[in-house]
């Protein structure tokens, strides 16, 4: 019986204790104590006076995180936590938690297009960059000077493996030789082959030169060396 | 069987639970009309033409120009300062901007593969000192073509 109660009680506490912070509790705390008590306001405290009313509810003055107030969950969670973007973001932890854990991880990344030959024909001495820029359309790079312009044009491919040995996560808590969990070979292949183009112009903005770089000669050379 | 041994083998394979896959494209900024794009032309288009048609622009930059400023001013000591064949008129250039990044996440077994492209439709338009289009330029990265929204019908 004497358990029954004490979990009675317990439950009336919790659920007091819910009802604090700018509920029942603290209103009529403030109400009927609030002027003599030790604590003084505690909804005041509890959600503060620095907000202003907008359409969408209460909204603090300010940054909301910056106020050093007690609060039963951080200001504004469900909105900022149940947006898109942080779903994004907790999406993407998950995805280096795995993996990190995988003993195998390959992948790839692009950036850009790179530019197509047949675009390339255009280019020859003299040409105007109003009319570079209509074959080639938008530069990721423009520095204009009063001497002369330099536009560049830039694309990214990325190529990743990595390949690791050892024992698995948690696995390693098993084996009784110790330290052999902490050994793990890991090798990593990491290539990022840059595709640019640079243009430069005169102070007349007519094109004088251009460049372009063939991250890809290596590797015909190599199969070249290798048929033959 | 010893129950250390037990664990270990539970452990072991409860990594096939550790496994997930994620598909997904995020974009930011509107795809571009490109009947709007083609409405812009260089000598005729207005600063508040482009503004009319896209909008606040993604990005606003001031760059040295290459012509001519003209100096309203007859102070031969500020001509001095600044000889007119070296004064350049500042041009402002507003770019706009069409971001998707997809990206594929596959893990299964300790074994993951991953893949994820940056593609952009840019649009820059530069202006000359009267705020006329100068420069046009567009390039389109994306795959993702315009499609209109839909007219609120008027209601009665």
């Amino acid at each position: 019986m004497t358990t029954a109660r004490g979990a009675t009680l317990q439950a009336l506490v919790l659920g007091l204790a819910s009802l604090s912070g700018c509920g029942v509790l603290a209103l009529t705390h403030d109400k009927m104590l609030g002027p003599v008590s030790p604590a003084g306001r505690i909804h005041s405290v509890v959600v503060s006076n620095d907000y202003i009313v907008t359409e969408r509810g209460l909204v603090g003055v300010g940054d909301e995180r910056d106020q050093p107030l007690f609060r039963p969950i951080p200001p504004g969670f469900p909105r900022r936590y149940a947006e898109p973007a942080s779903m994004v973001k907790g999406l993407r932890g998950a995805m280096a938690f795995l993996r990190g854990l995988s003993f195998v991880v390959w992948g790839r990344t692009h950036t850009g297009r790179v530019l197509p030959e047949d675009a390339l024909t255009v280019l020859r001495k003299g040409i105007t960059a109003a009319e570079v820029l209509a074959a080639l359309g938008t530069p990721s790079l423009w520095l204009r000077r009063k001497g002369g312009s330099l536009m560049g044009y830039r694309a990214e491919v990325g190529t990743f493996l990595s390949v690791s040995l050892g024992l698995p996560p948690l696995a390693d808590q098993f084996v009784p030789i110790p330290g052999l969990g902490n050994i793990r070979i890991r090798w990593h292949y990491n290539i990022i082959k840059p595709y640019k183009t640079l243009l430069v112009f005169d102070a007349q903005e007519r094109l004088v030169a251009w460049f372009r770089n063939d991250p890809d000669a290596s590797e015909r050379r190599l199969e070249q060396e290798a048929t033959r | 069987m010893p129950p250390r041994l037990v664990l270990f083998t539970l452990s072991l394979s409860s990594l096939w639970l550790v496994h997930g896959c994620a598909i997904g494209t995020q974009r930011t900024g509107k795809v571009f009309d490109p009947a709007l794009v083609a409405r812009v032309k260089v000598g005729t288009s207005t600063k508040q033409d482009v503004l009319d048609l896209f909008g606040p622009p993604t990005r606003y930059d001031r760059i040295p120009g290459t012509g001519d400023m003209t100096l309203e001013t007859t102070d031969q000591e500020w001509r001095a300062r600044f000889p007119i064949e070296t004064a350049k008129a500042a041009e402002d250039v507003f770019t706009y901007e069409y971001r998707e990044e997809p990206e594929t996440f596959f893990s299964m077994l300790l074994f993951t593969y991953f893949s994820r492209d940056v593609l952009t439709d840019r649009l820059m338009v530069v202006f000359d000192v009267r705020d006329v289009v100068k420069y046009i330029a567009f390039v389109k990265e994306t795959d993702r073509e315009y499609e209109p929204e839909e007219e609120e019908e008027a209601g009665e």
